[in-house]
């Protein structure tokens, strides 16, 4: 099916997967908390998960969240009263302030990891 | 000014075969004709075999909406002039094809229907008219322009994933009667449109309110009558 | 072939106002199936924009007195004042009744329905224009026919959509069915029934530029023609003034109600000279015939072939509210804001006031006597009560299709016990088969669509506003050659499903029979009246015309009969607005 997107299908794509991403890293977070039970299995996974690779993941995981964030306040802002006519520039001021934040955490947690 | 257009076109002849293929024709038009005069062109000087619907070609009965460069529109209201060199025509997305870019409305239609698309009042009628402010009828105002052209539901991706749905149409219809102030079936068709295949699965992707050729703004309506729902489901009866 | 049969009390053809009008009446009685080419939706009375009239009185006095005397000078005294008052008197509990079935009129501020002025009604018998035409923002047909529609599935009548009648069969002068064909799949249905109720609508697609839709074609007419039975006064045919030019697209009436006036090339208010008392609101032929006359003068803008409607000075808010359908219009085809540039208009051909020839309860005529046919009925733009004559005022036909669709409903079941159930023959459907099979089998090299370009060119040129003895003849020949033409058509398209080539290529010839009826109608007619205007006859003449036409189709030709108009109450004057 080939249809052409806009804004408004794309925030909802976008919003789709990242709650799908999301659920899957929950998942993978009980996961590993699971091995709170025992010190060395945890230390084991720990010292795992130090490798650079998951730093990268994680700020990719960062923006995930913020995305979802900002398009779930959209939504709830549209569902209780917000004009409908607001609802592309409500994506578009989301998607900067997403940007903004990412990049300013990034750059704190960046400098935390190395 | 004449200006030369491609017209690429999904073609599907039941009888033929292979059923489905694509064709290009190279058309004449001038700044005022719209894509239905180029396609009726086509029929009338290159293929009689291309299938179409159309009635009042401005815009008011419905009849030619297709796939026109990946958008739902009407046939008769989008300008050549508006449209890029090459013009890719298809039927209505998801709705079984009939023939060319005729589709089976069949179910589009039989949602309508599900919502009890009529009003229903059976108090003694008063002698005269009965009496509605200006500001009720304009509560009703947007929803009554609907011409049943099907753009938005076959736009919507949950009608894609879920032929259940009841679709930005049907539910909009169900916005014209519940929130008519002379209708009396509200809670009926509350009950409808409040189950698991209506109001609640609409996600406000906005892709009607892009495609409708009457600007109607539907998600505003849907988002309306979720609220209406929610207010019934705290309160336990209709506002 | 596949042929299905089926039977209902009452078959109405077309599902526009008058045909949902008569299903609602008669599904209380009998089992009723509507059939139509279209979704019923999609029927062109979906299109009507201004407005219903009746003289409710919500926002000035008004009577239905007045509403008839202005029916009757408005259709030049040809219209049959018995029907004419029904209609109106009928019109108040007519618009009520529509209210209560949900129709969602505009309103008043005391929330009555609101009224607004339209070309033609006046008060106290012409003296100043009146607010009758009750509307829904300038989309009062499609409010109308949905709620009417809505209404029909509520009382669970049966609608056959995209169904095309090839045949209504008469026999032994009484109704026995319609064979017609499902559109998607090419199967055959038959439907023989008690009663047919025919609610077609006009035939406006014969002309070049037009109003109307690509389905009306008035193939249903010529098919009850051919058996015999007389079509009235179809001669009159109302250009509609305002039509988006180059396009033919309906500027509604009601622009001109809300203040909307004409100008031509000298910026002049040109009707002020036609029609001193009400201007711009005169009626539709008066009007039509003033901006030809204007534009063939050398008065058209810029010297050309049209004139401008002008809303600029009317309140914005107005425009928003009352006139968006016709603002959205301007804006999509033109690229014009009407509150900031004038609208370039010229007539287009928009209203058949002629028809099948009906009494006052919708049944079907078949002579000047009054005999009837058994259980045939027809009402709406179809039918020719006649309630308006010459001339159609704006806002009556919709109240016609109501009104008179209701009483031929009504009519159809009273009469329901007195006749017997229809038996369409064998030999009927083959002789419909066969001639279907020769078209698609034809082996010409003329297409549908040339013939039908040359006949709607013809037509336009030689048989519009204006009209002459010797262009009329003209025409007549060129008709001639146009039906041995068609017999030449190749249609490319064999398939049994969804052919609207085979379709189209049946409506022409239907077309091409309807345009010989109309032609030859206005050559006879040797006066103007109305929206009959002949240029070597240009005055009225109520000594030899104040009767009706009635075209019969027989072995040499058409031939024609005459009956007197019904005057009642208002003697004929001169029409001066």
């Amino acid at each position: 099916m080939r249809y052409r997107l806009n804004i408004g299908s794309l925030t909802w794509l976008v919003h789709r997967i990242t709650g799908i991403i999301l659920t899957l890293y929950l998942i993978a977070h009980i996961y590993v908390l699971s091995h709170l039970s025992d010190p060395v299995t945890y230390n084991k996974l720990m010292d795992f998960l130090k490798n650079p690779i998951f730093k990268i993941f994680e700020l990719i995981l960062f923006a995930i969240v913020l995305k979802h964030l900002f398009g779930g306040i959209r939504i709830t802002l549209l569902e209780i009263g917000f004009s409908t006519k607001y609802h592309k520039t409500m994506s578009y001021i989301g998607a900067f302030l997403v940007f903004i934040i990412w990049i300013v955490g990034a750059f704190y947690f960046l400098k935390e990891a190395f | 000014m004449d200006k030369y257009y491609t017209f690429k076109i999904k073609r599907y002849l039941p009888d033929e075969n292979p059923q489905t293929r694509w064709d290009e024709f190279r058309v004449k038009l001038n700044s005022i004709e719209r894509v239905l005069d180029g396609l009726i062109k086509i029929k009338e000087t290159r293929d009689g075999t291309l299938t179409f619907r159309k009635s009042c070609a401005h815009g008011v009965c419905g009849s030619c909406a297709m796939k026109i460069s990946g958008k739902n529109r009407l046939a008769c209201q989008t300008l050549v002039k508006d449209m890029p060199e090459m013009i890719e025509i298809e039927p209505l997305p998801a709705l079984p094809v009939i023939k060319d870019l005729v589709v089976d409305m069949s179910l589009f239609f039989r949602k309508n229907d599900e919502v009890l698309p009529y009003l229903i009042n059976n108090e003694t009628p008063p002698e005269r008219e009965r009496i509605q402010s200006p500001e009720d009828q304009h509560k009703i105002l947007e929803s009554l322009t609907c011409v049943m052209c099907g753009s938005c539901t076959t736009a919507c991706p949950i009608f894609w994933a879920d032929k259940e749905y009841l679709g930005p149409s049907a539910l909009l219809k169900a916005y014209r009667f519940i929130f008519d102030t002379r209708d009396r079936a509200k809670e009926q068709r509350l009950a409808t449109i409040n189950s698991e295949h209506g109001i609640w699965r609409c996600h406000s992707i906005f892709n009607c309110v892009e495609v409708c050729p009457k600007q109607i703004d539907i998600t505003k309506h849907i988002l309306l009558l979720k609220r209406l729902a929610v207010k019934r489901g705290f309160k336990g009866g209709v506002e | 072939m596949e042929i299905i049969k089926h039977y209902f009390d009452v078959v109405i053809i077309g599902s526009g106002l008058a045909g949902c009008r008569s299903a609602i009446e008669c599904s209380s009685h009998g089992t009723v199936g509507v059939l139509s080419k279209l979704y019923p939706t999609r029927s062109h009375s979906t299109a009507a924009q201004g407005g219903i009239g009746a003289a409710l009185g919500n926002e000035e006095e008004d009577s239905p007195e007045w509403h008839t005397y202005d029916t009757v000078k408005g259709s030049d005294f040809l219209g049959d004042q018995d029907a004419i008052e029904i209609m109106c008197y009928d019109a108040i509990l007519t618009i009520i009744e529509l209210e209560h079935m949900g129709v969602p009129f505009s309103r008043t501020p005391e929330g009555r329905i609101a009224q607004r002025r339209f070309g033609g009604h006046t008060k106290d018998f012409g003296k100043t224009p009146v607010r009758r035409a009750c509307y829904s923002a300038d989309r009062t047909g499609h409010a109308v026919l949905f709620a009417l529609y809505e209404q029909c599935q509520l009382k669970g009548v049966k609608f056959f959509q995209e169904f095309q009648v090839l045949d209504i069969v008469i026999e032994n002068n009484a109704v026995q069915g319609v064979i017609a064909v499902n559109i998607k799949d090419g199967s055959l249905h038959v439907f023989e029934s008690k009663a047919i109720v025919v609610a077609t609508g006009g035939y406006g697609k014969i002309f070049k530029v037009t109003s109307n839709a690509y389905a009306t074609t008035g193939e249903c007419l010529s098919m009850l023609l051919r058996q015999g039975l007389p079509l009235e006064d179809m001669e009159f045919f109302q250009f509609h003034p305002t039509g988006l030019y180059g396009l033919g697209i309906l500027i509604t009436e009601g622009a001109r109600g809300e203040g909307g006036i004409l100008l031509n090339g000298k910026g002049e208010r040109f009707m002020e000279r036609y029609a001193p008392i009400i201007k711009d609101l005169a009626p539709r032929d008066m009007v039509s015939r003033a901006i030809l006359n204007e534009i063939r003068e050398g008065r058209g803008i810029d010297g050309k072939d049209y004139v401008y409607l002008d809303l600029r000075h009317v309140n914005k808010k107005i425009i928003e509210e009352r006139l968006p359908e016709i603002t959205t219009f301007c804006k999509i085809y033109m690229g014009i804001d009407p509150s900031e540039a004038p609208i370039p208009v010229i007539p287009t051909a928009h209203y058949a006031m002629g028809g099948i020839l009906t009494d006052n309860d919708g049944r079907v005529l078949r002579d000047v006597d009054g005999s009837v046919v058994e259980g045939l009925y027809a009402a709406g733009e179809s039918a020719c009560v006649s309630v308006h004559g010459a001339n159609r005022l704006g806002c009556n036909s919709l109240l016609d299709t109501v009104v008179f669709g209701k009483r031929a409903g009504k009519t159809a079941i009273s009469q329901l016990k007195d006749v017997s159930k229809g038996k369409i023959k064998k030999e009927r459907i083959s002789f419909i088969v066969e001639s279907i099979n020769t078209i698609k089998e034809s082996k010409g090299k003329e297409t549908v669509a040339s013939v039908r370009r040359d006949l709607q060119t013809s037509m336009m040129d030689k048989c519009s506003v204006f009209r002459k003895e010797k262009e009329l003849m003209m025409l007549l020949e060129e008709l001639q050659t146009l039906k041995e033409r068609y017999k030449e058509i190749y249609i490319k398209d064999k398939s049994n499903i969804f052919n609207t080539e085979l379709l189209e290529a049946i409506e022409l010839g239907h077309m091409i029979t309807l345009a010989e009826v109309i032609a030859s109608s206005a050559l006879q007619r040797t006066e103007s009246r109305g929206a009959h205007y002949r240029e070597d006859y240009p005055e009225r003449d109520d000594t030899n015309w104040l009767k009706h036409t009635f075209a019969f189709q027989g072995e040499k030709g058409i031939y024609f009969k005459y009956k007197p108009v019904k005057l009642t109450r208002f003697k004929p004057e001169e029409r001066k607005y």
